[in-house]
């Protein structure tokens, strides 16, 4: 062991005390690993319900009658769980999913949305709950409902006073494997002060007595005030860009208010002046081709207008914080493509209330031709996920796909593909282009971090690089670097030596 | 470091979890969070990460066939964390504006974070030549357990040793080592 190996060990064992060690896991941690379990389709849940009724068949098989057959729904009973009173066949299990260990009470905290209601027609609680029920031999005819609490919704479909309709839904559907064939159903809901979403599942076996039953016990709930959670939340607004949904949430607590803006995949939030006096922008980059300038303003601007290039965007909804917490409001501009342009605050008359404020956006990153240049990036368009740059080599067009992460890099030499597959970060892949073995492409991934790559022989060619992914979707750059002839040289990463290469 | 060097892919169905959330955390955080500022060098930035980390994997806690290797996991989870897409678009912005919000955490002239050229040094390295680095020699895994972490070959794994420590050499002048 030399000294520097010395030297580093020796710094990260004196390091190792900078870092102390929570003795519990935030309360903000605990509630986001519960709603990511819970987001997956409610996959614990249901499967909870469907396993447990494989024990309670098997139990049967063995001669010990237990549980509800399908469709014997029989008398009904009424209960209370985190104040939602609801009646339901009284074979069901209505419970709370603290109780269950599906939501966290730590400490008493919780914070929204949480789920607050299940119903199930067998016992959650029976051994062999969790699974995917495909994977397991359960009994066909499977239900089950849940009731989250959301944060409070003062506009939007949530804000719709109880009773609601359901509407279907087909949040099932992106888990055919697990569900294969079932139906779904929400609602969302306002009351007692507080906001609801519930979510029905039905196996397609399911009895329609069973399914009646689960429709009347939706129909049967009702609520009393008082928030399971700590702190005051409110879904200000919500819209969409891009496919995808957002939704505006401000919360306040004994640390103030905050807003977050959060997507099925993203979220986004900071805290907030609730009494700004200027306007202010940002620009919130929410996942793939989704860009929100989100503006927070006083309450004297009536109305905002985003001047794009001479191409003027408004009617934008404004969203007021509740009041008491202060006069902020909040207005979330979607951002297509790419652009520069200015947010004007408007007053009652029409007039500039504030200086407006300039913003500029990039959906796409798809670099010009002459920006690639500039940053040894090679052009490339984007479709349906696929990054796309061509070329020509003597003589020989070349085109580079990368796909899909899992499925890596497609080569085209003159008309024939090739699936690369997924390439190793750093391990240059060689190919000829022409049949008589000269010429070729070396092809090497790497991370984003390496801002030049070469190969040096006899001369030194330059690679150029597009954007690529590992094999675990992480960001790297895929490099081509075309060298003629055929030899052997060094590839260096940044001047740096990394390996030899030999071509073709 | 407590965590279990062994790297293990998902091979058999998994038992319903017995542990629980905070057991969890409180059995992995401080190696996960040490692991994670040895990678970010920012006690803050750490944090965040780890929670992201914990988030995702205990959040799939049920679907992880070899449960037992919850620190395994969390530990993959880190390092592709801390070079990934995701570090970059979304915690660093969080951490953005977190510290736009609160006071700055801003090194003093005494504080061994100025003094500690090495440290510095470590932290001006590529993502993945630090993270070999730390996964080779903090945590010390094997070349095969370090290249699974980051899913390269062993011998990429090696250049991004020596490449880092090359660097590092060249950072604190030590060219003579």
């Amino acid at each position: 062991m030399n000294d520097l190996n010395d030297d580093l060990l020796e710094m990260f064992r004196r390091r190792e005390s900078d870092i102390g060690a929570p003795a519990s896991p935030p309360t903000q941690l605990v509630a986001r690993t519960r709603r990511r379990e819970w987001r997956s389709a409610g996959i614990g849940i249901a499967v909870a319900v469907i396993v447990v009724a494989l024990s309670i068949a098997g139990f049967r098989s063995l001669g010990a009658p237990d549980g509800p057959q399908p469709g014997d729904v029989g008398p009904t009973t009424t209960t209370t769980v985190s104040g939602i009173t609801i009646t339901y066949p009284e074979r069901w299990f209505a419970e709370d999913p603290v109780t269950l260990g599906i939501e966290p009470s730590l400490d008493g905290h919780r914070t929204l949305p949480t789920l607050v209601l299940m119903l199930t027609r067998d016992d959650p609680r029976k051994q062999g709950v969790l699974g995917c029920p495909t994977m397991a031999d359960v009994p066909p005819g499977q239900l089950l409902m849940t009731v989250q609490e959301t944060p409070l919704a003062v506009s939007g479909e949530a804000s719709a006073a109880w009773p609601v309709p359901l509407r279907t839904w087909a949040g099932f559907g992106g888990d055919a494997g697990c569900y294969p064939g079932w139906s779904g159903m929400r609602a969302a809901w306002t009351a007692a002060g507080r906001s609801f979403e519930a979510r029905l599942g039905f196996s397609p076996e399911a009895t329609d007595e069973d399914r009646a039953a689960l429709l009347d016990a939706f129909a049967s709930m009702s609520f009393v005030p008082g928030s399971v959670a700590e702190g005051e939340s409110v879904t200000l607004g919500s819209g969409s860009a891009a496919g995808d949904t957002w939704t505006l949430i401000a919360t306040r607590d004994a640390s103030g208010v905050a807003w977050t803006l959060q997507t099925d995949s993203a979220g986004y939030g900071s805290s907030v002046d609730a009494n700004p006096t200027v306007p202010s922008v940002g620009v919130s980059v929410m996942g793939q081709g989704m860009q929100l300038a989100v503006v927070i303003m006083p309450k004297d601007v009536r109305s905002v207008v985003l001047d794009a290039g001479g191409k003027v965007l408004g009617d934008f909804a404004l969203f007021p914080i509740p009041a008491g917490w202060g006069d902020a409001q909040f207005a979330v501009i979607p951002l297509p493509g790419s652009g520069t342009g200015s947010v004007l605050f408007r007053d009652p008359q029409g007039n500039d209330a504030y200086p407006p404020e300039s913003i500029s956006w990039n959906a796409s990153g798809e670099p010009s031709p002459a920006e690639a240049q500039a940053v040894n990036e090679l052009p490339w368009t984007n479709e349906g996920g696929t990054t796309t740059s061509t070329g020509r080599f003597a003589g020989i067009d070349w085109n580079t796909q990368v796909l899909f992460y899992l499925d890596g890099v497609r080569l085209t030499i003159d008309g024939t593909a090739e699936d690369l597959g997924v390439l190793q970060l750093d391990d240059p892949v060689v190919r000829p282009l022409d049949s008589d073995g000269f010429d070729a492409l070396v092809l090497v991934l790497t991370d984003t971090s390496v801002d030049h790559v070469s190969i040096t022989s006899e001369g030194t060619w330059h690679g150029r690089w597009m954007p690529a992914s590992t094999g675990d979707g992480g960001e790297a750059r895929l490099w081509v670097i075309e060298v003629p002839g055929a030899g052997e040289g060094t590839l260096l990463f940044d001047g740096q030596l990394s390996g030899d290469v030999r071509w073709p | 470091m407590a965590m279990d060097p062994d790297v293990t892919e998902p091979t058999a169905e998994a038992p319903a979890p017995t542990g629980r959330l905070e057991e969890l955390y409180v059995r992995n955080a401080p190696g996960a969070l040490r692991l994670a500022y040895f990678l970010t060098g920012n006690r803050e930035l750490a944090e965040d990460l780890v929670q992201e980390a914990f988030v995702r994997v205990a959040g799939r806690f049920r679907h992880l066939r070899v449960p037992d290797a919850f620190d395994a996991y969390l530990r993959r989870t880190i390092v592709n964390l801390s070079t990934s897409q995701l570090r970059r678009a979304k915690l660093e912005r969080a951490y953005a504006v977190r510290h736009a919000t609160e006071p700055s955490v801003v090194a003093e002239p005494g504080d061994p974070a100025v003094r500690d050229e090495l440290w510095q040094a470590l932290h001006t390295l590529p993502e993945r030549q630090r993270a070999a680095i730390v996964l080779r020699f903090y945590e010390d895994l094997s070349e095969q357990q370090s290249a699974e972490i980051l899913r390269c070959s062993p011998g990429a794994l090696n250049q991004l040793v020596v490449r880092g420590m090359a660097t590092l050499r060249e950072q604190i002048g030590d060219s003579e080592r």
